[in-house]
């Protein structure tokens, strides 16, 4: 039990040093960043935004002035076409003003949403945009989840910025314009009630900062909590509960932590108690200023009854609008860090890039890649998964590579295609680093089909072109089905390649089978006509001689340009020109199977090993 | 052992309001008494609090501009005060001691829930249907309805809403009783357009659903770890964009159709808003200069009126929430209401003496499936034996382990078992068993394959 309650701890520590950091960017400059977004994306809402503000402003004042004005009737002339005129332009001033803000408003959240998403795109177009590189690494991946995080929702992040900028702004304008209200009459009251205002602040900040205190000490708590109750109620320990009758001694832990929480609780509500009281002081003070300057003013004659009123709902207005204001900084600072986390997202580096694009000269030519002492190690891991690799890929050679799990196939094959940049040593292809060349278009010498085949929830037809419809070649994905098996049944779809893959989009989309979607995936690498072929175990599923068939299919469908075939199965790969046998990042054996297996060597002792169990299973 | 659905409640949206309310307060009955004393203070709070705005203020007028008494209007504005600042204190300390009463309820109530997953009787936990009631319990009785305070809260809302309407009512038919009649014809005028414009959004609502789902969609695509071979090596990233754009624009054609409703129906009830006003100031104003009633009453009724058109139009809207959360809430009692597992025998079994497991005939099936699991097994355990038990996917392996240990009952026949030693070990698995355990009893001896993976 100790070690788990320190492995939480631990995390807990570790957690709270990394709160420690500066924020990246200031209050404003992210303020500044959402009201740029704004602008980027839909000039309408600037102007929607500033007509919301001045009749939200108008629909504050409409209320506070009108009542004076027929109350000022009804005690002095009192005459009941006025009163009724006023009443009538009370209630279209009214109309006016709220119609029309809320109008806007309405309006302006819809837009809101449209920005924010605009702003997914951009983020995620910047993900894709990334060295392949980065998406494996953790601390891109962390910053890109807490990046979302700013996007995820109406009410918090950039669109919760938005709002509380909206409404900000509002208030403001209704404070400035009712604080000058009043200030004509009396300048030191409306400073009494701002300095009350900002006591309460002060406090709030205060409490604010203990509670979260509170909490920070009660995550380790309520995370064991978390646990606890998500164990008790995992079906999947069912078993376990029953047999080992956990039962009394999970429900002892949890009434444990309970009540440890309720503690800690206790705290935080005395806490806000304490707050809420300390607000109840100052609003008792404000309102006994109030209404001891107001009664003042009338015994002295200064006012009537009408401006007792509409004083009385001015300095109303004014402390409403002041405590949204404070509040709706606090919002905006609050939701600073995740927007901060966004735009750092946002500024980390797109992919490292040589600017030339790869001659055409090269396809002609026949490509020949060559390693020079490659490494390779992950970002944030201390073993490298290749090690000092060098050797040649002939133009139009089939090779295999082979090797045991982790021996670092994969890796070869991602720093061949520049998924990955060598941590050291270099590759060239036909004597020129391949680092000096675009990478759209060093992509472009690449067909690829991988262990984990993805489909898109778009049409068929964009499946295998993976371009937009309009620049798709229809004939060539007819002809690339055909070649991959897959042409009948697609014919048999009712939209036949028009039809919509998967179910997410369209209801009525059609899903694939496991070997379907192999075809699919050939379908893709043969409309792509690549000159370079890569199958990365797209057959993991498949036993080692259903493997072999499916290999030399593809082989002969793609007579004449380079191949690299990975397995782990070396019966496989046979009838590659060349097998290249990794193991612990390092090709121990190269040479075709002939000549491999007459070394006698490692190659020769795993073919072995592994054909006994192929011959085994084959007689189950 | 087939098992029972929990009874559906009536397809009456306000059906679940007494049964919840009646199973929750009997949970918190038993556990924290003084929670119902600060529900109900809160209740009394909320009702009556804003009578000190409406009532008070009509006789600081009065006497401002009547007798002018400067001791009476001192007191006066030290009651109005005074009475605010109290309330403000009370329900300060209120809200603190409802939440350290409601708490141990809250903690009940988690509690008995992982207690009721845990006791549950095996088969329910095999069971899909059991496993979504459980979902549904969990976030029923958590977020979606903020659990025994949601309850409580939206219960005292009600409560409070029509105790400050009744209040209201009783001001205004008083001083003008007419006004009661004008406000109503106004209030019913605001629940219709309301009521429509809800039935109208719900339209666009359901449409939003499918909307929502290619959200989840085409950003978890543009973000997808997953896609970043494919779509950096084929180029797709092109196509990509161009699908999340054409969503952002479809999504911003539906919106603009639900902003455009919805501003047709604001402005509706921005006009009705200020037809009341005017009639409200008209109408008051018109019997202040008749002489019916004094400034003080004018402002008086004016608040009464608001106070009273705002608690009545809430009013449905807090009831159709109450039942809402309790709607919510019931997932929890369905979900209570599953079997707990069955413990009848009451034999205890002697640990030292030697033992032997033996089946006879035994068949098995699942409660969900018609076919059998286990047909006729016959097989005896002695003490001390290691058993092997291996077979193809779905031959029936892990179904007579969990029948040996009694998570399940045999359907037929019947198992039985004398004592019990520690010396027995029994493997089950379709391949990767080791043979030096193998003493194997059923099918043909499976070869060790698979060194890697």
């Amino acid at each position: 039990m100790k070690g788990w309650g320190s492995l939480h701890g631990n995390r807990h520590t570790a957690k709270r040093e990394k709160k420690k950091e500066k924020p990246r960017y200031s209050n404003f400059s992210n303020v500044g960043f959402v009201l740029q977004a704004i602008r980027r994306y839909d000039k309408a809402l600037v102007f929607l935004l500033i007509v919301n503000i001045l009749f939200t402003t108008m629909g504050s004042f409409v209320p506070v002035v009108m009542p004076k004005l027929i109350i000022d009737e009804l005690t002095g002339a009192g005459s009941p076409v006025y009163v009724i005129g006023l009443s009538v332009a009370f209630g279209l001033l009214l109309l006016i003003a709220n119609g029309v803000s809320q109008c806007a408003d309405i309006s302006i959240s819809g837009r809101f949403i449209a920005v924010r998403l605009r702003l997914i795109a951009q983020s995620g177009a910047k993900f894709m945009g990334m060295d392949f590189q980065n998406l494996e690494d953790p601390k891109v991946l962390d910053l890109s989840q807490k990046a979302d995080r700013a996007t995820n929702n109406n009410n918090e992040g950039l669109e919760g910025i938005m709002h509380r900028v909206q409404w900000g702004a509002g208030r403001l304008v209704t404070l400035l314009s009712v604080a000058a209200v009043i200030a004509t009459l009396n300048p030191l009251l409306l400073l009494a009630f701002g300095a009350l205002l900002l006591v309460n602040f002060a406090a709030s900040t205060y409490t604010r900062k203990k509670d979260k205190k509170v909490w920070d000490e009660l995550a380790p708590v309520n995370r064991k909590l978390w646990y606890l109750e998500q164990t008790a109620k995992d079906f999947s320990y069912g078993k376990d509960v029953r047999l080992f009758a956990m039962r009394e001694f999970l429900h002892g832990r949890l009434e444990g932590e309970q009540r440890r929480q309720f503690m800690s609780f206790v705290r935080l509500w005395k806490l806000w108690l304490h707050n809420g009281n300390l607000m109840a002081a100052t609003s008792l003070l404000q309102e006994v200023l109030l209404y001891a300057w107001l009664c003042w003013k009338m015994l002295d004659g200064a006012i009537g009854i009408g401006d007792f009123t509409m004083y009385a709902a001015a300095i109303r207005t004014f402390s409403s609008a002041m405590g949204g204001l404070l509040d709706d900084i606090s919002a905006v600072r609050q939701q600073n860090e995740v927007v901060c986390d966004f735009r750092e997202f946002l500024a980390y580096p797109d992919r490292t890039q040589g600017s030339l694009p790869v001659p055409d000269s090269a396809m002609s030519d026949g490509l020949c890649f060559t390693f020079e002492h490659v490494s390779f190690r992950y970002p944030g891991q201390e073993a490298y998964a290749l090690r000092d690799v060098s050797f040649t890929i002939r133009p139009g050679e089939r090779l295999a590579v082979v090797g045991l799990n982790g021996a670092g196939k994969t890796t070869f094959i991602k720093l061949l295609m520049r998924l990955y940049e060598p941590t050291q040593g270099r590759i060239l292809l036909n004597g020129v680093d391949v680092a000096s060349y675009d990478k759209a278009s060093y992509y472009r010498l690449f067909s690829a089909v991988f262990q984990d085949i993805q489909m898109f929830a778009f049409t068929v037809a964009e499946n295998v072109s993976m371009q937009a419809y309009a620049a798709t070649d229809m004939d060539r994905v007819h002809a690339s089905l055909d070649k991959a098996g897959l042409a009948d049944k697609i014919a048999a779809l009712p939209q036949g390649i028009d039809q919509t893959v998967l179910k997410v989009i369209d209801e009525g989309g059609v899903e694939f089978s496991g070997g379907e979607s192999q075809k699919l995936a050939l379908a893709r690498a043969l409309y792509k006509n690549a000159p370079v072929i890569v199958l990365d175990e797209p057959t993991a599923a498949l036993d080692a001689l259903a493997e072999e068939r499916l290999y030399r299919q593809f082989d002969s469908l793609t007579r004449g340009k380079s191949a690299v075939y990975i397995s782990h199965r070396l019966a496989s790969t046979q009838f590659c020109d060349r097998i290249a046998l990794f193991e612990d990042g390092r090709i121990c054996a190269i040479g075709s199977h002939q000549e491999l297996m007459e070394k006698e060597g490692r190659y020769a002792e795993i073919f072995r090993m592994q054909a006994r169990y192929y011959k085994e299973e084959a007689a189950v | 052992m087939r098992m029972e659905q929990p009874k559906e409640a009536k397809n009456n949206r306000f059906a679940n309001i007494l049964p919840v309310m009646r199973y929750f307060y009997a949970v918190a009955w038993r556990t924290s008494k003084p929670y119902f004393l600060t529900v109900l203070a809160d209740m009394l709070m909320k009702g009556v609090s804003p009578f000190i705005n409406i009532i008070l203020p009509k006789f600081l007028i009065d006497e401002l501009i009547g007798l002018r008494r400067v001791d009476v209007l001192v007191w006066l504005v030290a009651a109005i005060v005074l009475a605010n600042a109290a309330v403000y204190v009370l329900n300060n300390f209120l809200s603190y001691f409802q939440n350290r009463f409601r708490t141990p309820i809250d903690n009940q109530i988690t509690a008995m829930l992982a207690e009721k997953a845990m006791n549950l009787d095996f088969a329910c936990t095999e069971n899909a249907a059991v496993l979504t009631q459980l979902e549904k319990a969990k976030t029923g009785i958590s977020w979606y309805s903020g659990g025994v305070g949601g309850l409580s809260g939206a219960l005292t809302s009600v409560v409070s809403g029509t105790i400050t309407m009744l209040g209201t009512v009783f001001i205004l038919g008083m001083l003008s009783p007419l006004l009661i009649a004008l406000l109503f014809v106004i209030i019913a005028g605001s629940v219709w357009i309301t009521y429509l414009s809800e039935k109208q959004q719900a339209k666009f609502m359901k449409e939003l659903v499918g909307v929502n789902r290619k959200f989840g969609y085409y950003f978890g695509l543009v973000k997808g770890f997953q896609y970043g071979k494919d779509i950096r090596l084929y180029g797709a990233d092109a196509l990509v964009l161009d699908r999340t754009d054409r969503y952002i624009r479809e999504d911003w054609t539906q919106e603009q159709g639900l902003i455009r409703l919805r501003q047709k129906y604001t402005l509706i009830r921005t006009g009705i808003n200020a037809v009341q006003q005017v009639l409200l100031y008209g109408y008051l104003g018109l019997r202040v200069l008749s002489g019916a009633i004094g400034i003080g009453d004018f402002q008086m009724l004016i608040s009464s009126a608001v106070s009273f058109t705002g608690s009545l139009s809430g009013l449905l809207g807090q009831v159709v929430s109450l039942a809402r959360i309790c709607d919510f809430m019931n997932d929890y009692r369905l979900f209570m209401q599953y079997p707990s597992e069955q413990r009848e025998g009451t034999r205890s079994i002697d640990m030292t003496a030697p033992h032997t497991f033996s089946f006879r005939d035994v068949s098995f099936s699942y409660p969900q499936s018609e076919a059998l699991s286990l047909k006729h097994v016959t097989l005896d355990i002695p003490a001390g034996q290691k058993l092997s038990i291996v077979g193809l996917n779905g031959a029936g392996k892990t179904t007579f382990i969990k029948l040996l240990m009694r998570l399940y009952d045999p359907t037929g026949g019947r198992s039985s078992w004398t004592g019990w030693t520690s010396g027995s070990t029994i493997w089950s698995s379709t391949a990767n068993c080791s043979p030096s355990y193998s003493r194997t009893t059923a099918c043909s001896p499976s070869p060790l394959r698979r060194t890697s993976r």
